[in-house]
């Protein structure tokens, strides 16, 4: 690996922890169902430094929020699920953003892709992975988990892909430059 | 914002547990959250916790620094414990308030996850209490050397750790420097609309950004400047090894998992 992508991925690794450390909310019923904004930081690095280097910033990302909390109860759960959920976002949009970096249709429409993406993989991932470990874990259960999917968690990533996406078009024009002078 | 740092808060202080390598504390830490899922007897819940204070004793870390740790995660413990409390399936009715009522069974079992949640967090908080976060690093590194055999760049991936940590402090330093800018020029952060606070965002965002790929880029010259290529054949400036006590304390954990299946 050369010593350009090393630093990178420490860097920007370390900034999106800290960014996500300012974490909020979107549905009240659902407090821990949180969103933060590192996801815009890393789909910025992933356009300008290439996937390697998002990928495993992401992975750092996760790793340190895990080294933090400890996770749940030792286990990584919530921490690997944040890191599936963030390439959902990430992966498309940097793919299409770096190849039409001025093609607003073409972006709106990766943009569409990747929250539908986000949900489906989140709903997927809740019904035969999360809540059965956290069951078998914690010993605690959501209540009905149909009705936990229908008003938790497919509304809160939808939400949550339009917010990221909503803040990644506004950012892009502003550092479009800067990301091309990259490589 | 820095007390949710647990991992900044080593404190340097001169005790057995400080001492001990940094992988016999990793090993122990891992081997305990193991263990603990195979406790469902009072006894073995008595050993565990008896297990952990005598290592926190022998820390010699004041107990408030543990019950710090507890903090972040309060809400957490509170909700799953209520959870256990009111809907453990159960025969035994203890008492019953309109559709609320509490078993015997659901007391239990409460009791058990509070105790296992305690435990967890104390176990944690006390490696990252005597363990530098750079030795903690270093000690991944070593564990992680097997893997080096399939390929796995297990240098590269602890020293993009230690960069990783080394910039948690100076770039949340920076992040709240950008905020007050930003707040002296009339921003506000975390009122109003949800579109307001997403506006308001975008100003943190751009900055911390464009700081960071200068920062990457200077940390990647000076790399180059200072001849580093890949880790194969480096010597180390932090160097760990293992002692006799190291070897005391795995066995102590050996004795603990037998002790604990024996229980249960």
């Amino acid at each position: 690996m050369k010593n350009k992508k090393i630093a990178a991925i420490g860097i920007f690794g370390s900034l999106a922890w800290v960014i996500s450390i300012f974490s909020f909310p979107l549905i009240p019923a659902f407090p821990f169902l949180k969103i933060d904004f590192s996801d815009i930081i890393l789909f910025l690095v992933t356009a300008g430094y290439g996937f390697h280097v998002g990928i495993i910033a992401t992975a750092i990302r996760s790793g340190l929020s895990y080294a933090m909390s400890f996770g749940e109860m030792g286990y990584p759960i919530g921490d690997v699920t944040a890191f599936i959920a963030s390439l959902c976002v990430i992966l498309p949009l940097a793919h299409t953003f770096k190849k039409y970096p001025d093609n607003i249709k073409k972006q709106h429409f990766a943009g569409m892709s990747a929250i539908v993406l986000l949900t489906i993989m989140m709903t997927i991932l809740n019904i035969w992975v999360v809540l059965p470990l956290y069951t078998m874990i914690l010993g605690i259960s959501v209540g009905p988990v149909l009705n936990y999917i229908l008003t938790g968690v497919i509304p809160f990533n939808l939400l949550k892909g339009i917010i990221l996406y909503a803040l990644i078009a506004m950012v892009w024009p502003k550092l479009v430059k800067f990301i091309k002078k990259i490589n | 914002m820095n007390n949710k740092l647990v991992i900044g808060q080593y404190l340097p202080l001169d005790s057995f547990i400080h001492r001990l390598d940094p992988r016999t504390k990793l090993l122990g830490a891992f081997a305990f959250v193991g263990i603990i899922f195979f406790a469902d007897s009072w006894q073995s819940y008595a050993l565990l916790s008896l297990f952990v204070l005598l290592g926190m004793m022998i820390s010699s870390v004041p107990i408030r620094y543990f019950l710090r740790g507890i903090r972040p995660l309060l809400f957490l413990i509170l909700f799953t414990t209520c959870l256990q409390l009111l809907f453990a399936p159960g025969q035994t009715i203890l008492f019953k308030i309109g559709f609320i009522k509490v078993t015997e069974e659901g007391l239990i079992q409460a009791a058990f996850i509070f105790i296992r949640f305690l435990l967890i967090i104390f176990m944690s908080t006390l490696l990252t209490l005597t363990t530098m976060p750079l030795a903690i690093a270093d000690g991944l590194e070593s564990l992680m050397r097997p893997l080096a055999k399939i390929k796995v760049p297990v240098h590269e991936i602890a020293l993009i750790l230690s960069i990783a940590l080394r910039f948690v402090p100076t770039l949340m330093e920076e992040a709240d420097k950008i905020k007050d800018a930003q707040m002296a020029r009339g921003a506000t952060f975390g009122e109003g609309k949800l579109k307001d606070q997403m506006k308001a965002i975008v100003p943190l965002l751009i900055p911390l950004f464009i700081n960071a790929i200068d920062r990457a880029e200077e940390l990647a010259t000076a790399m180059t400047a200072r001849g580093y290529k890949d880790g194969q054949g480096r010597t180390k400036y932090r160097e760990i090894s293992y002692g006799r006590n190291d070897l005391y304390v795995l066995l102590a954990f050996i004795g603990l998992t037998g002790a604990v299946l024996w229980l249960s």
